[in-house]
């Protein structure tokens, strides 16, 4: 969304006013530069003390079933909050499968941490009432973390005007980690950056013939002639070269992972899972082993359109090797269509999302951790033929939301005559804070499907048949009856996933005659997927075998006993 | 007879004396630091040095720990010791900074980066660390080389990355090149619960055999009693090899199958890093292990390194990158970057006999995620990776892989020889408790390699002299004499000229094209000083001015710095009187400053 801030500064000279920068004359397509309403809607929003204490109330009003404590903290001395939801009368929560909710890792994607809350609240609300969210919290652990980036979300409240999805930067924290040449300046007073547009000679956008409001640019294979420049709104205070640092600006933490990590590009970090929030992350992925899918709200997309195949890696990733995977697995893509499709006959959301995740959480955790996972923007304008920008209008048209500027002539103190107009920030990320219960009941559905659909492994069956002498053949059945597999067939590739293993324990007097005493099968498949395992062992009548199975992010250790006889 | 005196070797041989131009001012004031040359080189053996150090053995991390400690305080004016981190284990990450602070802080000079020891039982290039402060230490009163080094550098050297399995080797010589973090290599949800032990209680873990007469897959070899082979197709042997020392731990039915480690820490570095499905080694995501984070900070927080050395073993190599051929599609850095590599990595292999000058992935294998791409790509910094110690030298050429006699005959005649039997383990007799009596023996952790004790300090001193090579050929600054033109009243042309006395660039072209650090630049400061372009000087004359188009025309970025034995000259026209200050400033350069009179 950013290519267009890749207008550079000189160090030394960005804090020269806050409310200054240079001009970012614009490229490419005018950015989503959307955002909080006029009178910003942030009213029913909640920023980082107001979510500690919802996040608190919640807790202490479900205390049997839920938990908060800190995940991490920010590099401002936030609190990450870590909701754990599940009932643990009914078995260990770091043992049960578990879904992980991730929100707001831009941190301008209030409506994830808003949705996340809010079901949090229905799932909790919903058990003893209604049986499917009963079951999910029974059998399940739901880990949420609502508010990956509280520092880039206190931005909204902080920075009202602007549109910043990333974590602020050490060097200038109190502009989002920009630096002055991208952080803009209210020229006309109203209270957000949006564009400037100048009549030019030199200029490439044309006024969209279809909208009028609309700007575009102009195409000259088509005969079109641009006749405006169009810059982000603000000043130029810097007038020295463009040079930013490498990992130097903001941090988008959705782009840190290091799945088609985007290499020396703008705000991807100084190097992969560089930020304390994205590093705490990634060790709970692998810490917390129970993790079976995950699901994160952000404006990236795989849920309304299950990812293409034959997906090309962006430019400026790194190349790899031929056998790095790009695409969902074979396997796999059948599991992740047909989830998809629950969602949107769940959610009935549909649209287009942005499609590429380089870098992003859900990437890193299919491809790197193995683990099924998805993501939905929450809220989006619904598909259509026309460009998105049109669609946009039209819906905020419809719903009369008053979500963009007029242009308006106003004096620039560099350019001269110029009209400030464009899209609100954030109105197209967030949308107003009234819808947010209705989505968060459809998502919830959602998740109370998916957390139950998560792989069970079960022992169904143990038999002990007498060969006489002392000799016993035993058997075991385990069986997952749930609809996904034990393991994807990416996580059977990545490294740190373990088989299911069934193991009888070494017991004085046994003597193994045949068959491992420890076996592993890599992956169960899901709706009755079963397993055999067998041993002829030879030990006296009545010796009683401890039998273990263990199946990392399917139940866990599971122990009994096995008695010859 | 006549001397042949071939041109191209001479300029390639070209030494620390034979320069582009005189250096006219010694930088940072180091003339003002006055020592009474001594008469005594420590080169001249007829002396102890001050610090009286081994080098003809290894040194635990205990011992090495000891041995910093004595160095630091028999040369506090120039030794500083800290703790960068701790291992998994909480062992002190140490590194050692050489410093004079009479002339700057080590901030402010150009440095050098050494490590070693990040493979566990990769041992020597920690001694070859000590050696290196040692030396610098012992001669900086004697040789004036060695004075203008310490002078007008600043050396960061880490003796060892990975304390825990440092320690791991000595103490147990479980042969892992990992930390000793928990892994469950074996999936059963259990970390590190079988592993390889030293039964024997040697400090060694050797091979297990068995006598299974007419029933084994291996047979007596009729060179010498002590080596097994492979019994040939249709027959029988009397031997079974039963692979490492020790038992079934966890009583899962298999041995050996959970050992400690099972990671490699020079595969955690965010350079063209892979998940270890791809990348065997990787870990969760660059930076994952306290080891490489403690590393990662150290050098993310030092843009005046402008050299990396991390000493590796063994097979006698002076590696760079790239490590993948993947690298941007090409399979090479950048052909300006090359020639700085290959300056340095072709006169090194000449210092260092036996040692061949080979890029990763090209002549070895590829390595993603490896110190290398990571400094090159990530912070500037030209690095090399040298595998110390060529089982070659022991052999000294004739007795090679392609040699008259069988590897294992060769070997063991050196063994016998050269050793008096120090490397290689008889076989003896142990009851084990699931397989009964079994031999244990084999070859000895200190063979293969490790350098033998009486060969250390030569590879030492080879390698430690190349790092210094790498460290003098840093870039060096000065300004050449500044022009200043009237071109009529107060209106002047000022052209200055800055020096790059050594081969390696201010700023290497990786880091010009990653946006690494800061450009270099140069600017022109005065009271009063209206400066109406800024640029470089163009046209056959030089006399033209090609602007450089600076919003502020004063200052100048220079993205490439200034290159290898070269000059940067930049022309500026002002107006004003007095004094004028020229200043050019460098991640990796250093700040410079002189100044001209408009008059």
């Amino acid at each position: 969304m950013t290519r267009w801030t890749q207008a550079l500064r000189h160090p030394g000279r960005l804090l020269a006013a806050a409310t200054a920068g240079a001009l970012i004359l614009l490229g490419g397509t005018p950015s989503p530069s959307a955002g909080q309403a006029r009178g910003q809607d942030l009213g029913g929003y909640l920023n980082h003390a107001e979510l500690t204490r919802a996040l608190q109330d919640l807790t202490r009003q479900h205390s049997g079933l839920a938990s908060v404590r800190s995940f991490a903290r920010s590099d401002q001395g936030r609190d990450l909050w870590l909701l754990t939801l599940g009932n643990p009368r009914t078995g260990d929560l770091n043992e049960k499968p578990a879904l992980l909710i991730v929100a707001n890792l831009e941190g301008n994607h209030l409506v994830g941490s808003s949705t996340a809350l809010h079901t949090a609240r229905q799932l909790l609300e919903g058990y003893g009432e209604d049986p499917e969210a009963t079951r999910l919290l029974d059998e399940r652990t739901v880990y949420i973390l609502p508010r990956m980036n509280p520092d880039g979300a206190e931005l909204a409240w902080s920075l009202p005007g602007y549109e910043i999805p990333y974590k602020p930067h050490r060097s200038a924290p109190a502009q989002g980690g920009l630096n002055a040449r991208e952080i803009g300046a209210d020229l006309n007073g109203d209270g957000f950056i949006t564009l400037m547009r100048q009549r030019h000679p030199e200029g490439t956008w044309m006024v969209d013939p279809d909208d009028a409001r609309l700007i575009r640019q102009a195409n000259r294979t088509r005969a079109e002639r641009g006749e405006y420049r169009v810059f982000v709104e603000g000043i130029d205070t810097t007038q020295v070269e463009a040079y930013i640092p490498m990992g130097s600006d903001g941090v988008n933490l959705n782009r840190n992972f290091p799945h088609d990590y985007l290499y020396f590009q703008p705000h991807v970090g100084p190097h992969q899972v560089s930020e304390v929030e994205t590093r705490a992350l990634a060790d709970f992925m692998f810490e917390q082993t129970n993790i079976a899918a995950v699901l994160t709200f952000s404006p990236y997309d795989n849920l309304r359109s299950v990812t293409p195949e034959n997906r090309r890696p962006p430019a400026g990733v790194a190349p790899g090797p031929p056998n790095q995977p790009a695409n969902l697995q074979p396997q796999d893509r059948p599991y992740f269509q047909y989830i998809a499709e629950q969602f949107g006959s769940m959610t009935g959301l549909r649209g287009d999302g942005a499609a590429d995740e380089s870098g992003s959480f859900a990437q890193f955790a299919y491809f790197q951790v193995g683990v099924p996972a998805f993501t939905t923007p929450v809220w989006t304008v619904e598909p259509g033929s026309s460009s998105a920008d049109h669609r946009w209008l039209q819906y905020f048209d419809e719903a009369e939301l008053d979500r963009f500027v007029a242009w308006t002539p106003a004096t620039h103190p560099q350019l001269g005559e110029v009209e400030v107009g464009g899209f609100i920030p954030n109105a197209r990320v967030n949308p107003p804070s009234a819808l947010i219960p209705e989505l968060a009941a459809a998502h919830a559905e959602f998740i109370t499907w998916l957390g139950n659909q998560t792989a069970q492994v079960e022992l169904v069956e143990t038999r002990v048949t007498p060969r006489g002498e002392g000799v016993w053949e035993i058997s075991a059945v385990v069986a997952n009856e749930r609809y996904l597999p034990t393991q994807t067939q990416m996580g059977g590739r990545v490294r740190f996933n373990r088989p299911v293993t069934v193991r009888l324990l070494p017991t004085s007097g046994m003597t193994v005659l045949s068959g491992n005493i420890q076996q592993q099968v890599n992956r169960l498949e899901g709706m009755g997927g079963r397993e055999h395992f067998t041993w002829l062992v030879q030990a006296p009548a009545g010796t009683r075998i401890p039998l273990e199975i263990f199946a990392e992010r399917a139940g866990g250790l599971l122990s009994s006993t096995i008695t010859l006889r | 007879m006549t001397t042949r005196m071939d041109s191209r070797w001479i300029g390639f041989l070209a030494g620390a004396r034979r320069r582009l131009f005189a250096l006219a001012l010694l930088p940072l004031g180091m003339a003002a630091v006055a020592t009474p040359a001594h008469a005594q080189p420590f080169s001249q053996p007829d002396r102890d040095p001050v610090v009286n150090l081994r080098w003809d053995r290894y040194y635990d991390y205990n011992q090495m720990t000891a041995a910093l400690r004595t160095l630091v305080a028999a040369y506090p004016r120039f030794l500083t010791m800290e703790s960068i981190g701790t291992s998994w284990e909480g062992r002190d990450i140490w590194a050692v900074t050489i410093n004079n602070p009479a002339t700057g802080p080590h901030h402010e000079k150009t440095a050098f980066y050494a490590d070693a020891n990040i493979h566990g039982n990769e041992i020597q290039g920690t001694e070859t660390n000590l050696y290196l402060i040692w030396f610098l230490m012992e001669n900086y009163n004697h040789l004036p080389k060695v004075k203008e080094l310490v002078d007008t550098r600043a050396f960061y050297i880490i003796p060892s990355m990975n304390p825990d399995a440092r320690q791991q080797w000595f103490d147990t010589g479980a042969p892992s090149r990992s930390g000793t973090r928990p892994t469950d290599a074996d999936g059963d949800g259990r970390a590190n619960e079988d592993g390889p032990q030293d039964l024997t209680g040697n400090r060694e873990v050797l091979q297990m055999r068995k006598y299974t007469p007419g029933e084994g897959t291996h047979m007596i070899s009729p060179i010498d009693d002590r080596l097994l082979i492979v019994a040939p197709p249709g027959m029988r042997g009397d031997y079974t090899l039963l692979g490492n020392e020790g038992t079934d731990l966890d009583g899962d039915g298999r041995r050996n199958e959970d050992a400690l480690g099972g990671y490699d820490i020079n595969r955690d570095f965010p350079g063209d890093w892979q998940p270890p499905h791809i990348q065997g080694g990787a870990y969760w995501y660059p930076f994952s292990h306290p080891e490489s984070r403690a590393i990662g900070d150290f050098l993310m927080a030092r843009p005046n390194v402008s050299a990396l050395q991390s000493w590796h073993n063994a097979g006698g190599m002076i590696l760079r990158g790239p490590g993948s051929q993947y690298y941007k599609g090409t399979g090479n850095y950048t052909s300006r970057d090359n020639r700085t590599y290959d300056y340095l990595g072709e006169r090194g292999a000449l210092m260092l006999p036996y040692y061949r000058y080979w890029t990763i992935w090209k002549d070895l294998y590829t390595v993603y995620g490896g110190t290398l791409d990571w400094a090159h790509d990530f912070l500037g910094v030209v690095g090399f990776t040298n595998e110390l110690w060529s089982q070659a030298q022991l052999y000294q050429g004739f007795w090679d892989e392609n040699g008259p006699i069988p590897n294992e005959m060769r070997d063991l005649f050196f063994n016998d020889r050269l050793g008096m039997g120090a490397w290689f383990h008889e076989w003896e007799e142990f009851e084990h408790p699931e397989l009964g009596t079994v031999e244990i023996g084999g070859w000895s952790k200190w063979w293969g390699r490790t350098t033998p004790p009486f060969m250390i300090q030569e590879m030492l001193h080879r390698n430690a002299l190349f790092a210094l090579f790498h460290a003098d050929e840093m870039p060096l600054l000065d300004f050449a004499p500044t022009r200043v033109e009237r071109i009529s009243g107060n209106t002047w042309r000022v052209t200055a000229e800055i020096r790059n006395h050594r081969a390696m660039p201010t700023r290497i072209e990786a880091a010009e094209l990653h946006r690494v650090g800061q450009p270099d630049h140069f600017s022109i400061e005065g009271r009063g000083l209206a400066v109406h372009v800024g640029g470089f000087p163009s046209g056959q004359l030089r006399n033209e001015i090609q602007d450089a188009r600076q919003p502020n025309p004063a200052v100048l970025p220079i993205a490439s710095g200034v290159p290898g034995l070269s000059t940067v000259t930049a022309t500026w026209i002002v107006s004003g009187s007095g004094t004028a200050t020229l200043v050019y400033r460098s991640d990796k350069g250093g700040i410079h400053r002189t100044t001209v009179e408009l008059r």
